[in-house]
Formats: C-alpha cells, sequence, structure tokens
C-alpha cells in the first residue's frame, strides 16, 4: 500500500501521482513542486510536505500525521480512499502485529509487520500487506512510522495499536506469517520443478515426424489421456508444446459433431464451440494454452476432443513445413508396403482393420500420409477406432482403396474425378488450430487427394466380412 | 417460374469460382466454399465453352459439331443446365 499525498480518487489520480513523482523525487525539488500545486487548496501542501517529510525521516518521534491511502494491499483493514495517522518512530520501537510505515526508496508503503530479526545492532523484519501472499525482509531502519488509526470517507476512525497488549493484532501477525510460510513453501515444488525441468505430468505425442508434448493438470489426465492415446513418451523434443488446462462445470454441456466449424478466432485467442474450449497461442508461435470443460475429455465425447488434437497436428505440420496430411482411413502394412483403406464412417474401416489382425494394423480410423520427393510413406497415429491392437510404424504406401460392403470381394478401377472426391472427403481438413476452415482449405484438400491419385494406384475395395480380400490385393500387386 | 434463356444471352462465369480439371470431369468450388459441384464429361464441354464471349446459340453449335445429338434436344439441355449453374450461382447470364 503506497501512501499518496493528495486526497483524491485513486483512479484519476494515480497517474498524475506517478508522473508528478518521477518529477520531484529529488528532495531538492520541492520548492518546484511547492510551486506546481500553489494552484492548489493549502491542505494539498500541507499533505506533500508531511509526506516528504515522513518518508526523510523529519517528523519528531511521537507525533502524528495524516495521509491518505492509495491501493489496497491491508484489506480490510485500511481501505483504499482512506486517510491512515501514523505516529512517526523509529524502527526500534515497533513490535509484533503493527501496521508499520516504511520507506523503500522513494515510496512509503504500510505493511504489517510479522518477524523480527535481530543481531546486535543490526536488524531486519519480516512484513507482508494483509492481502499478499508472500512478505518481504527489510532493514529496521527503513520504519518511518506506525499506523495508530484509521479514518473512513465516512470520517469514522477506528484505532489499530497494540501497545496495551492487543493479542488480535499479535495473534493476525501469527496468522499472517504462518500464511506467508505456506505460501513459501508451496512454491518450493514449483521451483524444483523449474529448477531440474521435470515435467511431471507432460507425455508427447509423436504423429510421424512431428511431436507434440501435451502437459495435463493432474496426474489423473495424464494417465487417463496417455493411456488413452497410448503414448509411448518420444524421446525427441516437441515441436510444440500444449498446456492443457480442465474446467469443472456442473451443468450438463452440448458436445458438437465438429471442433472445426465452430471456432472463433481473435487475435491469439480462439474460442471453439461457444466456450467448450478456449485457447491462446504464446508467447512463442509453438506454445498453446488450452481450457476444456471437463466433458469433451470423458466417454464418447473424447472422440471430438481428438479434433483437437488434429488441429494441433496442423499447426506442427505449418511450423515444421511438413507436407503431409492425416486422414480417416484404416492402414495396414503388409508384405513390408502400406496399403490405406478409405471411406466414410460406417464403410468398414474398423472391419478391415479387425480381419487384418494376421498383419501388422496401423490404425482403424486416422492414418498419416507425409510426401517425401521420393516416395509417400503411410503412419500409424496415436489417434483411436475401435481396433485395440493397433501398432505404431510406417511404410511406404503402396496403394490406396475406397472401400465399401459388398457381396463378394472385389477390386475394381475408379475414375480421377471419382477417387479425388471420394478421398477429399476423407481427408482431415488441414486447418492449424490457430485458423477458421475457409474455402482455401477444401481447395487442399481436392488438391492432395489429386496428388495422391497421382501418385498412388487407388482402387475402389468392395469387400465381405472375412480377409479374402487380401487375396485380390495380392493377386493385384504380388 | 422458369426464367427464359434466350438463345442471344452470353453466359458469363461468377468471379471467385475454385475450379479443378479431374480427366474429363470438372469440380467447382463456389465462391463462399459451401458447395463443391462435380460436371460430367458434357457438363464440362458446356462449361469450358462458356467463356465471357460465346452466346447460348454458340455453345450449341459447339455442343452440336462435338456429339451426336439432336438440335431441339441439345437446345432443351443446353438450357436447362444453365439454368441450374445459375440457380447454383456459378454463371450469370
Amino acid at each position: 500500500m503506497s501512501l499518496i499525498y493528495f486526497k483524491q480518487k485513486a483512479s484519476s489520480f494515480k497517474e498524475y501521482y506517478l508522473a508528478l513523482f518521477r518529477l520531484f523525487s529529488p528532495i531538492s525539488k520541492l520548492q518546484s513542486l511547492n510551486v506546481r500545486c500553489s494552484m492548489a487548496i493549502k491542505e494539498k501542501h500541507k499533505l506533500a510536505s508531511d509526506w516528504l517529510d515522513l518518508l526523510n525521516g523529519l517528523i519528531p518521534h511521537g507525533t502524528i500525521v495524516e495521509l491518505p491511502v492509495l491501493t489496497g494491499s491491508m484489506v480490510p483493514l485500511i481501505v483504499p480512499g482512506n486517510t491512515i495517522r501514523i505516529m512517526a518512530l523509529s524502527g526500534k520501537q515497533i513490535r509484533r502485529g503493527d501496521i508499520i510505515v516504511f520507506r523503500e526508496g522513494k515510496t512509503l508503503t504500510t505493511h504489517r509487520l510479522l518477524a523480527r530479526f535481530t543481531l546486535g545492532t543490526w536488524s531486519i523484519i519480516y512484513q507482508k500487506g494483509d492481502v499478499n501472499r508472500l512478505g518481504k525482509w527489510i532493514h529496521t531502519g527503513q520504519v518511518v512510522g506506525m499506523v495508530v488509526a484509521v479514518q473512513d470517507k465516512n470520517g469514522l476512525v477506528t484505532t489499530i495499536s497494540n501497545r496495551d497488549g492487543d493479542k488480535k493484532a499479535r495473534n493476525e501477525a501469527l496468522r499472517q506469517l504462518a500464511l506467508a510460510c505456506w505460501n513459501t513453501a508451496l512454491l518450493f515444488p514449483r521451483f524444483i520443478k523449474n529448477k531440474f525441468k521435470i515435467k511431471i505430468h507432460e507425455f508427447r505425442m509423436e504423429i510421424g515426424d512431428s511431436v507434440i508434448g501435451i502437459t495435463c493438470p493432474t496426474l489423473k489426465y495424464f494417465k487417463y489421456l496417455s493411456d488413452y492415446f497410448s503414448v509411448r513418451n518420444s524421446e525427441r523434443e516437441p515441436d510444440i508444446t500444449v498446456n492443457l488446462n480442465f474446467i469443472h462445470h456442473e451443468e450438463s454441456i452440448e458436445i458438437p459433431d465438429s471442433l472445426f466449424t465452430t471456432k472463433k478466432i481473435m487475435n491469439n485467442n480462439f474460442i471453439i464451440a461457444h466456450g467448450l474450449v478456449h485457447g491462446k497461442i504464446g508467447p512463442e508461435i509453438n506454445k498453446i494454452q488450452l481450457w476444456v470443460k471437463t466433458g469433451l475429455a470423458h466417454g464418447q465425447a473424447i472422440r471430438v476432443f481428438e479434433q483437437l488434437l488434429y488441429q494441433i497436428f496442423y499447426s506442427c505440420r505449418k511450423i515444421k513445413l511438413n507436407d503431409s496430411l492425416l486422414i480417416h482411413s484404416s492402414g495396414v502394412i503388409y508384405k513390408n508396403c502400406g496399403f490405406l483403406f478409405a471411406g466414410p464412417s460406417g464403410s468398414g474401416k474398423s472391419t478391415i482393420a479387425s480381419l487384418s489382425g494376421d498383419y501388422h494394423v496401423l490404425n482403424d480410423e486416422v492414418c498419416l500420409i507425409e510426401f517425401h520427393d521420393a516416395d509417400i510413406t503411410l503412419h500409424g497415429t496415436p489417434f483411436n477406432g475401435y481396433f485395440k491392437n493397433k501398432m505404431s510404424g510406417s511404410a511406404r504406401l503402396k496403394a490406396i482403396f475406397i472401400i465399401s460392403h459388398g457381396r463378394v470381394n472385389s477390386i475394381s478401377e475408379i475414375k480421377r474425378s471419382e477417387a479425388v472426391k471420394q478421398l477429399a472427403k476423407e481427408i482431415i481438413p488441414p486447418v492449424p488450430i490457430e485458423e477458421h476452415l475457409n474455402r482455401k482449405i477444401f481447395i487442399d484438400m481436392l488438391d492432395m487427394a489429386d496428388r495422391l491419385y497421382r501418385s498412388v494406384p487407388i482402387y475402389k475395395l468392395e469387400f465381405i466380412p472375412d480377409s479374402g480380400f487380401w487375396i485380390e490385393i495380392d493377386r493385384l500387386f504380388y | 417460374m422458369k426464367k427464359l434463356i434466350r438463345l442471344d444471352s452470353i453466359p458469363i462465369p461468377v468471379n471467385g469460382l475454385y475450379v479443378k480439371e479431374l480427366g474429363d470431369t470438372i469440380i467447382i468450388l463456389s465462391d463462399n466454399g459451401d458447395e463443391l459441384h462435380s460436371l460430367d464429361e458434357v457438363g464440362g464441354f458446356i462449361w469450358r465453352s462458356i467463356n465471357g464471349s460465346s452466346t447460348v446459340q454458340d455453345i450449341i453449335v459447339m455442343l452440336l459439331q462435338e456429339y451426336d445429338v439432336g438440335k431441339s434436344q441439345a437446345e432443351e439441355d443446353i438450357k436447362n443446365f444453365l439454368f441450374e449453374l445459375e440457380e447454383k450461382k456459378l454463371i450469370k447470364i
């Protein structure tokens, strides 16, 4: 709490006060201060000079001066706008529990004295504002006075003193001291964590070439999410880090189908689905803060939650300038080659995966395709479908099948336009989390699909629920 | 009520369309990105003829040269097709 030398509304006056302060902090300029203030009423002169006298220890000990209060570090005892009566005294005369006034540079501050440490003539005290989390050690010599009374706006005067054995004030000092100790103790784990850079609840999700570091608020969420995404912690440094926070809520919430279309962006902030998710990018481009309502992380809703990760992946891809895409599909490595089975939900992606149990199933929901100079690789992802035994890995992409349930197993040619349209629909829109879904994204999706068509053979696969379709594939390629 | 399409009017593609040719098929993404249209071979042929200078009559003549179809049939089909394109806000007539 700083004292001001004019009694005026804090909000309007604060800046003026600060400006004045910068101008007149050297005492030799007192004269010019008085000249400047000559337009104002006499009381102001008195306040200003009392304030400066107190600061410089010119007030005889035992004398009481009245000064207004600007800030609220001693609320509720002293409220901004109150006038306090300060008895000028030396640091030796104060005791635990006293509300002391001390100087710190060119300011006067009013806080509570919590503890004192003396070694010969050298003495320091620990002081803290009642609302502050932590206090500070100062030299006893900095003390210029002690608050004896507070006068509120209505003129009501409350005496504050523990001279006569006021136990209440001393107890309050002990309570505040305990609080400060507790707060200091709380800082300790954070200190150690920062010191040794241990991110206890961080897991690193590898999606192809990209690594997303996700920091969870609690061990519970850490376990839940890293289990759900069956994360094997990557040893690589994250390309992007996400600080995940969960917001608990009482009300039931509506989970939208898409976290792509309901995004609103303002500068570095974004809101998805009317506040279901809040986010902030920064301070660096690869740092994301997320606040997610807990409802989105549980039960079936976590499938929608995954859409956040898709977008974060695309942010990562943008930073790394990667040439890749996520696609709704089932991916299987067969004879060291990647085969991709794409189709809308219900077309049989999970069925394909479960019928391919003899081979290396990467994923039955979302796969990653990376374009390299010479070839195209297919990767698994941590995202989840219904197939439980997915494996990580990657392989050169050999062929893509647009799948549908049929009456026999059959593979047929597909027209370019048909293939592009079908594939484009299954590509997860390449929208970084900090961008809107827009028309250009659709164009990108069509271009990507066409690029796949030109690089990899694409067929139409109708299948019946038995693994016989692999015989057809084998016949086609081997 | 169907708007009458006159033979001497000139259809013009609207601005801001994304048009992608995939073999004999043409994909058109509307200006606001909400709708994706796909034109088949004949549709694509007519679309390519809409160049801002050909009249409806010209397009009919071009179609007759390319495809084996009766004149009245071609006229009827083209008018319907152009009407549909205009309705979907892909061209202005």
